[in-house]
């Protein structure tokens, strides 16, 4: 390839205009100020859901065993319907990247 | 220096470089700009969620447009699964044909190269980069961007003469 192509592609593919638009950055500012709702929120859920969880299955003499027999008392459908929202949950917020 | 948490800081960023992220992404999606515009949107996003772990081992450009490339290649991924998006399909943008100005004949004629020839082809002669940045975007070996930049300027300078 000559130096005149390679002049002849540069004008050709240079950015000739500037974008500059409010709207966007409104936009764009707007949905970060959302996210960070949304994250704290999501937070504080799943601060609640833990200390739920806490106060049920962990008694406050800590006792892996008691733990341990506590969970074992849920029949395994409950404890599967436990699990797929969480995991579910897990998976959109993985996905979510926050 | 700006951290997350920030947004009004980060909103003198965003008008410093939201051109040159929207017409690189214009550039990738061959002239579909509302895509193109949503790309650079979750781009900033995702700019702000990290800003943290920006290091400086790069310029700031250089890092956004990595995270630019990245969402680009993630959306790609989701509507060739999705098979909703016709792929950056030209009709679309024929639609639209009567006002073409020159950008959007360039972004037209993007639609020639392949994603990774455009991203090459765009960041060393639109965004103006050196081949080692471009390496950092692209995650490349710097041999593989050059005959990217290559072959991309070959097939270009073809149609451009056809």
């Amino acid at each position: 390839m000559d130096k005149s192509d390679d002049s002849l592609l540069k004008s050709i593919l240079e950015f000739r205009t500037q974008i500059n638009d409010t709207e966007f950055l409104e936009n764009t500012i707007k949905k970060i100020e959302a996210r960070a709702r949304l994250r704290f929120w999501l937070l504080s859920c799943a601060l609640l859901i833990a200390s739920i969880v806490f106060f049920i299955f962990i008694p406050i003499d800590i006792d892996s065993s008691k733990i341990i027999s506590n969970i074992a008392k849920f029949s395994p459908s409950a404890l599967l319907i436990l699990i797929i929202p969480v995991l579910g949950f897990s998976a959109w917020i993985y996905d979510q990247e926050f | 220096m700006i951290n997350s948490g920030d947004h009004y800081a980060f909103a003198t960023l965003l008008k410093k470089y939201q051109s040159s992220i929207r017409q690189f992404l214009r550039r990738l999606t061959a002239g579909d700009h509302a895509v193109a515009d949503d790309i650079a949107q979750e781009s900033f996003l995702r700019c702000y969620q990290k800003l943290d772990t920006f290091l400086g081992q790069s310029a700031f450009n250089t890092w956004l447009h990595k995270i630019a490339y990245n969402c680009f290649l993630k959306f790609k991924q989701k509507a060739y699964h999705q098979r909703e998006v016709a792929g950056f399909d030209l009709e679309i943008f024929e639609t639209t044909a009567l006002d073409i100005e020159k950008d959007l004949l360039v972004e037209r004629l993007m639609a020639s190269l392949d994603i990774t020839e455009r991203t090459c082809i765009t960041l060393s002669v639109s965004a103006g980069m050196s081949h080692k940045e471009i390496c950092v975007v692209t995650n490349l070996p710097l041999g593989t961007v050059k005959s990217h930049i290559n072959r991309g300027k070959k097939k270009l300078i073809e149609k451009v003469k056809n």
